[in-house]
């Protein structure tokens, strides 16, 4: 009995499945798991894992035993992107990060033209957390503010890729990219080669590029530095592999020292200058001396350090208020604005819970919306309607009538699925995909990105926090 | 190289040799008390506890001294600090604070061995035959070294860690001396137990012969300059890593190694049954310690705070 035999499509957009017939661009794939049985999956899923645990390809997740890391959960049936639906999003998210970018520095360095012109409510910025007033006045080179970005695609019924949210403070996932393609190199050698798949292993260069083109006065040979909360953050393993790939050192605020407006390393040889910070660190956790005093991860002093002009950090400080969510609704008009384009790729329909009509009508059928706070990110504080038990809803409607700011609804987007290992059998679930980009001289976009995937039956949640997989995501060459 | 780094990486050096000091030690006392009569058993387990300082803390959980006693509580037991297992652990999360400078190959080889002591396998091995249980370790620890050797780049985070390796070395070899000096001081199966736990029984022979002295072994276990386990050997590839990494006049261990190294290069090992034997070794033991301290102060000397790394008993 092969694997495929008895897979069953449900009623979403099958990403390999056209109704029961194999997609073009999957029929490698096929014929390569028809010669699979269950059991040949299953050792090859074994072996992935325990390489994976020695190389400690791990991810720390909170409120479970403590310290306790888990193997990064990967599944090993591939997700492949056609060189044609490619160029679409490529061209999607390279246009959607310029109109962030000019956003951005438009309300932190420019005239806040899309304020006075009557864009965006000039309430919506101010009551953003993520607006950070020490941002004013300090330049990013070329406005590329979004140096990195995650931005979170799904697909809906219908098959069109829609923008989910914009991850644009410390989006992590991109090494989980590497190294499950490195895995599955390992487990589906044959089968990599039979196909034309884009390399993502060039992300270092095209991350350390973008970086060294930031540092102070253009000056060559720039010290990088990664900054990372320490080894109990959950991406650590991340902050370790980038600054690996990189070839520069990995750092905690402790190791970081700030004397008249300039950063120093704490080395053995002494102080050594330090020009620009990839920093994996909120802001408010930055520089205790400016935000939150408490924050024993930051480094007293960084912001007069970047004031001054003598340190570029990336992401800058006050990204956050473009990946509000109640900003998110904005984006589209944006485009319009700063780029005079039509969108690439649309939205999720939204609707914004302080507009009073709006409010109404979404709370008058919750069981069909979701309920997303505004700041937050990994999937917290989401609520299903259709699944939500009734105090849920009752809780989530006290919480948007007590501040209708805090809360967006969107309409439940069926994400496609994608032919998923359960351990049994193969059975459809639900996916979405993180492609990352980076903003430098120019924009660039990884092929592919995180491919997640909501390992429950029927579940919408993918994030990796709440017991989502990831899956390798091939993009192709164009023919 | 970053102050932080360098302390890790000393620590891992450290742990590592000590996983490995250990087990061998383990390995030379199971294989001696098998040839005791059953009522002289325990005293050799015994010696051991008193090499590792740890005679007390192994009374708090256990009354006699049984094979898989001391496996459960110097192999196994992570709770105690001078365990195999909690070196391991120490070792493993070191490596993860520093993951960004090491090769893959030597992280992956300490996940390896930290594997084998929360999968259960180890305890399986040791429980069945406690021999290939310390071999399992023994084997592991080679595999770590030689991913040392083979993979790291000979710059500053090499350096530390060789330098941990040694410091430890020369410390266990001082502590093993220590108490065959105290408790067997003439007895010449005693010295060459100490010999085999330290790899040194074949080398020793090869230079000796097999009807050598007492004191020939205790001065090629101080101070032969080949034998890489003897006090010397250990201070001298110590001191010399030591000067490389400190740039600046104003590091002190350099000044503290050179300080413990040349008085017993240039000293005439007393008879070892003499107050002054006694004394050199116990000089040598408190040289190491303040070596390792004023380390840590030279790593954080440009600012920072080190990470308190210790063994209980140092």
């Amino acid at each position: 009995m092969s694997l495929l035999d008895e897979y069953r499509p449900d009623d979403s957009f099958g990403e390999m499945f056209d109704v029961d017939r194999v997609r073009e661009h999957y029929s490698l794939l096929a014929d390569r798991l028809s010669e699979f049985t269950v059991g040949d999956l299953r050792d090859k899923m074994q072996l992935t894992e325990s390489t994976f645990r020695n190389l400690g390809i791990t991810f720390a997740v909170y409120g479970t035993e403590s310290g306790m890391d888990r193997t990064w959960p990967i599944d090993l049936i591939p997700r492949i992107i056609s060189a044609a639906d490619w160029a679409i999003i490529e061209d999607g998210l390279i246009q959607r990060t310029r109109a962030l970018n000019a956003f951005l520095d438009d309300i932190y360095v420019g005239e806040q033209g899309i304020v006075n012109d009557g864009v965006i409510p000039e309430w919506i910025l101010k009551s953003s957390d993520g607006f950070k007033r020490q941002a004013f006045g300090v330049e990013v080179r070329g406005g590329a503010r979004c140096v990195v970005s995650g931005i979170d695609i799904v697909r809906d019924g219908n098959g069109v890729y829609r923008v989910l949210e914009d991850n644009l403070r410390v989006p992590s996932g991109v090494s989980y990219v590497m190294e499950n393609r490195a895995a599955m190199k390992r487990a589906f050698p044959h089968l990599l080669d039979q196909y034309s798949v884009r390399s993502v292993d060039d992300y270092g260069s095209m991350l350390l590029r973008a970086l060294e083109w930031q540092a102070p006065y253009g000056m060559a040979d720039p010290t990088v530095v990664v900054l990372t909360p320490g080894v109990h953050n959950s991406a650590y393993f991340e902050h370790a592999f980038l600054a690996r790939r990189m070839g520069v050192e990995l750092v905690e605020g402790r190791d970081l020292a700030v004397d008249d407006h300039v950063v120093y390393l704490r080395t053995t040889r002494g102080p050594q200058k330090v020009d620009v910070i990839y920093r994996r660190i909120d802001d408010e956790f930055l520089d205790p001396a400016m935000f939150d005093r408490q924050s024993v991860v930051g480094v007293p002093g960084l912001l007069s350090a970047v004031r001054a002009g003598n340190v570029a950090i990336a992401n800058p400080i006050g990204n956050g208020v473009a990946d509000d969510k109640a900003v998110y609704t904005y984006v589209p008009d944006m485009i319009d604005y700063y780029l005079g384009e039509q969108v690439i790729l649309p939205n999720v329909e939204t609707y914004v819970m302080w507009d009073p009509d709006q409010r109404a009508r979404a709370l008058g059928r919750m069981d069909e919306l979701v309920f997303k706070p505004v700041a937050e990110a990994g999937g917290k504080g989401i609520v299903i309607g259709r699944s939500a038990t009734d105090k849920e809803l009752a809780d989530v409607r006290n919480l948007i009538e007590a501040d209708p700011r805090n809360y967006i609804a969107q309409e439940v987007v069926e994400l496609s699925t994608h032919p998923t290992f359960t351990g049994r059998e193969l059975a459809p679930r639900h996916i979405d995909l993180r492609p990352f980009v980076v903003s430098g001289e120019k924009i660039e976009v990884l092929p592919g990105g995180l491919t997640r995937v909501a390992l429950n039956e029927g579940s919408l949640i993918v994030n990796s926090s709440q017991g989502g997989g990831s899956k390798d995501t091939w993009v192709l060459e164009r023919a | 190289m970053l102050s932080r780094h360098a302390e890790g990486l000393f620590w891992i050096g450290r742990y590592i040799e000590r996983a490995s000091d250990v087990t061998r030690m383990l390995d030379v006392a199971y294989d001696v008390q098998m040839e005791r009569a059953p009522s002289a058993r325990e005293s050799v387990w015994r010696d051991l506890l008193d090499v590792l300082y740890v005679t007390d803390q192994f009374a708090d959980d256990h009354d006699t001294a049984t094979t898989d006693a001391m496996n459960q509580f110097l192999v196994l037991d992570a709770g105690n600090p001078n365990s195999v297992a909690n070196s391991v652990v120490l070792a493993r999360t070191n490596i993860m604070n520093v993951r960004d400078v090491v090769p893959i190959e030597l992280l992956e080889s300490i996940n390896r061995l930290h594997t084998m002591f929360v999968s259960g396998h180890l305890a399986d091995e040791l429980s069945s035959n406690p021999h290939s249980g310390y071999s399992l370790v023994s084997t592991h620890c080679r595999t770590i070294s030689g991913a040392m050797f083979d993979s790291m780049a000979r710059t500053d985070g090499y350096r530390f860690m060789m330098m941990g390796r040694f410091l430890e070395r020369a410390e266990m070899t001082c502590r093993t001396i220590d108490v065959t000096r105290s408790v067997a001081p003439n007895d010449e199966a005693a010295w060459r137990a100490v010999l085999r736990s330290v790899s040194g029984l074949h080398a020793f022979t090869q230079l000796y012969g097999a009807l050598a002295e007492v004191d020939e072994v205790v001065r090629f276990l101080l101070m032969d300059r080949n034998f890489p386990y003897s006090v010397l050997h250990c201070l001298t590839e110590c001191s010399s890593e030591l000067n490389i990494v400190s740039t600046t006049g104003t590091w002190q261990s350099p000044r503290t190694i050179g300080r413990v190294k040349s008085e017993l290069e240039f000293s005439e090992v007393p008879e070892v049954e003499s107050q002054e034997f006694k004394a050199l070794v116990e000089r040598m033991e408190a040289g190491i310690r303040e070596v390792s301290q004023s380390f840590h102060d030279d790593l954080y000397q440009f600012g920072g705070d080190a990470t308190l790394h210790s063994f209980e008993s140092l």
